[in-house]
């Protein structure tokens, strides 16, 4: 018991430690920013005056080390700031509707990833060597070479602009034909990812002694592959799987753009064109815990499939 | 290197991207215009309709010549990132690995720390920081940074969050190896007859090491090029004219019905570097790894 609450504590501190370095590093590379967001969107210059009474207005004028720690505290009770480009609305306001579009498309390309590469692994790691598991590995050093911003486009103009299948762009809600082409870009590398570590790490596995002692009792194949190899096979998986959604957070931006998707992809990404720092900051924290809990569920996960680690980590 | 050459997708592909890089650096050879060179009568044209080999863009520049410079740009970055990865992740890595204790528990938990991060986006966040530092900033190291900008074509931001990241996995990687070799019969006997520490290090550790090493600084090359097309992409990185290939692609996307073309084109080469230096990282680890197979 005591071993599960010193691993729960050790997970929460590891998370918070990591969400810790990322509010540092954006906050003191925000405020080591010269150049003054307001001047730029004012129609004339700013007088003095007016430049005080606005830094008072967003509490820009207190010493950095208050700000520092005043955000976090009225993060937690849900107040994120005011947004700098959108007129006087609250960066909550800004970001509420944004986030649900975002939400869909990593998690689905996630999930897909995992529905086609956890099985495409296994599938070639069975035929090692036939070549259709050389033609597989090509495709998924493809996929993992070629970025999202050049996927998403490819796949418009052969899928949309010169087929006419599907729209071309936009964002009806993930249950429609406009969530296909930017699902489809995502899942590319996660599938080839998923797929590439589960090939290897099965193929490793296949030839411990137990597999061949359960071939050896007259086990079906199946049987040998689905309850003896999966189970000890999957940790690598999950490892990948965490960082997968990493990688993800960073494609979802231009996929979004490309796409014309209204989430907080598209939104992170116009608010660093339009200085925006506290959407910025706001949208950085949040994919950071979005990465932060999936890891924490892998971990979970972990423990489950591997008894063995929970002593260790 | 036999092992290598028998690996003939891996072969091919380090011809491609040879060919490529030639081409690049002697862009003005195949081109008659500069990259940014206007023409509006000419704008919009289709791949071989007499006005350059693959057309010309919004404003009549030519594609192949923008292509060509922005390959180099793609070429800078991986560079850098192949020279952090080489310097500083190769020594933290062996600092980690050979000190312990301590030091290595630092190292590591930065490193660790580093991975769970969303990439892009702290890249995105630092970028625009060091843009604006040469934009507006009015301190000596600003000024130290503009003249760097201008030197690099404004390649600055991107350059200096390559060299922020770049370091992370090789050092990680490089710290594994350091910790399984210095267990080895080979040097404890070393040890014992009384060899330096350096020497050891040097001569039997880090020459052990060399292909994980080289796996890691090719994997870093197409990950530094989606960087700078990435900030590049959001005006952090390069600035216009300069033309780089993460740019061009978004700049077409803008008129992607009408002009595919102009997405298609930049976004092709971008892929097919990328892919032809995976397979050259391929070749190059299974030759280093007695392991597996030869002739894929």
């Amino acid at each position: 018991m005591s071993s599960a609450v010193s691993r729960t504590a050790r997970r929460v501190g590891r998370a918070l430690s990591v969400l810790g370095a990322v509010y540092a590093i954006t906050f003191v590379f925000i405020r080591l920013t010269p150049g003054n967001p307001f001047a730029n969107r004012a129609p004339r210059a700013l007088s003095e005056q007016a430049q005080r009474e606005i830094e008072r207005q967003f509490s820009l004028d207190d010493p950095w080390i208050v700000q520092f720690l005043r955000y976090p505290m009225r993060a937690l009770g849900g107040d994120l700031g005011v947004s700098y480009s959108h007129q006087g609305q609250a960066v909550t306001e800004v970001l509420a509707a944004r986030l649900w579009p975002t939400l869909a498309l990593v998690f689905s390309a996630l999930l897909i990833g995992l529905l086609v590469g956890v099985p495409l692994g296994i599938f070639t790691a069975m035929r090692r060597n036939s070549w259709l598991d050389h033609t597989v590995s090509a495709l998924t050093t493809v996929g993992i070479a070629v970025p999202v911003f050049v996927v998403t486009p490819i796949l418009v103009v052969t899928l949309a602009v010169s087929a006419d299948l599907l729209p071309p762009q936009g964002w009806d809600g993930l249950l429609s034909t406009t969530a296909i082409i930017p699902v489809l870009a995502l899942a590319l590398e996660p599938i080839a990812i998923i797929a590439r570590f589960t090939r290897s790490s099965m193929v490793e596995v296949m030839k411990a002694d137990y597999i061949r002692t359960a071939h050896a009792r007259g086990l079906r194949r199946s049987a040998v592959v689905y309850r003896h190899a999966l189970k000890n096979g999957a940790t690598p998986v999950a490892t990948v799987t965490g960082l997968e959604m990493a990688a993800l957070t960073g494609s979802v931006l231009f996929v979004e753009q490309a796409y014309n998707v209204p989430g907080a992809g598209r939104e992170f990404l116009s608010a660093i064109t339009a200085r925006d720092y506290p959407v910025i900051l706001a949208l950085t924290l949040l994919f950071s815990l979005l990465i932060v809990v999936t890891n924490m569920l892998v971990d979970v996960a972990y423990t489950r499939l591997d008894p063995r680690t929970a002593d260790i980590r | 290197m036999s092992r290598f050459r028998a690996n003939r997708l891996a072969v091919i592909s380090l011809g491609v991207l040879v060919v490529m890089v030639i081409a690049a650096l002697c862009s003005d050879l195949f081109t008659a215009r500069g990259y940014a060179d206007q023409s509006l009568l000419t704008a919009n044209r289709a791949p071989m309709t007499g006005h350059g080999v693959l057309g010309t863009d919004q404003l009549g520049r030519d594609i192949l010549a923008r292509v060509l410079f922005g390959i180099r740009l793609s070429v800078a970055a991986a560079i850098v990132a192949v020279a952090v990865s080489l310097t500083i992740g190769v020594t933290l890595g062996l600092i980690a690995g050979h000190m312990g204790g301590k030091i290595d528990a630092v190292i590591m938990r930065t490193v660790d720390v580093a991975l769970a991060l969303p990439g892009l986006l702290i890249a995105l966040v630092i970028g625009l920081s060091i843009k604006e530092q040469i934009l507006n900033g009015t301190s000596w190291f600003a000024d130290g940074l503009r003249s760097l900008d201008d030197l690099t074509t404004g390649m600055m931001p991107v350059f200096v969050v390559i060299a922020l990241f770049y370091w992370v996995s090789t050092a990680r990687i490089v710290r594994g190896e350091v910790r399984r070799i210095e267990q080895l019969d080979y040097v404890r006997a070393a040890r014992v007859i009384g060899v330096p520490t350096g020497r050891i290090l040097r001569r039997h550790v880090l020459r052990n090491c060399t292909g994980p090493i080289i796996v890691a600084s090719t994997l870093a090359i197409p990950l530094a090029m989606v960087t700078e097309a990435s900030l590049s992409l959001v005006g952090v990185g390069v600035n216009a004219p300069t033309p780089s290939l993460g740019l061009m692609i978004y700049e077409g996307t803008q008129q992607i019905n009408s002009f595919p073309y102009q997405t298609t084109i930049p976004a092709i080469v971008f892929a097919l570097i990328t892919v032809a230096i995976m397979f050259v990282g391929n070749g190059v680890r299974d030759a280093f790894d007695p392991t597996q197979s030869v002739g894929r």
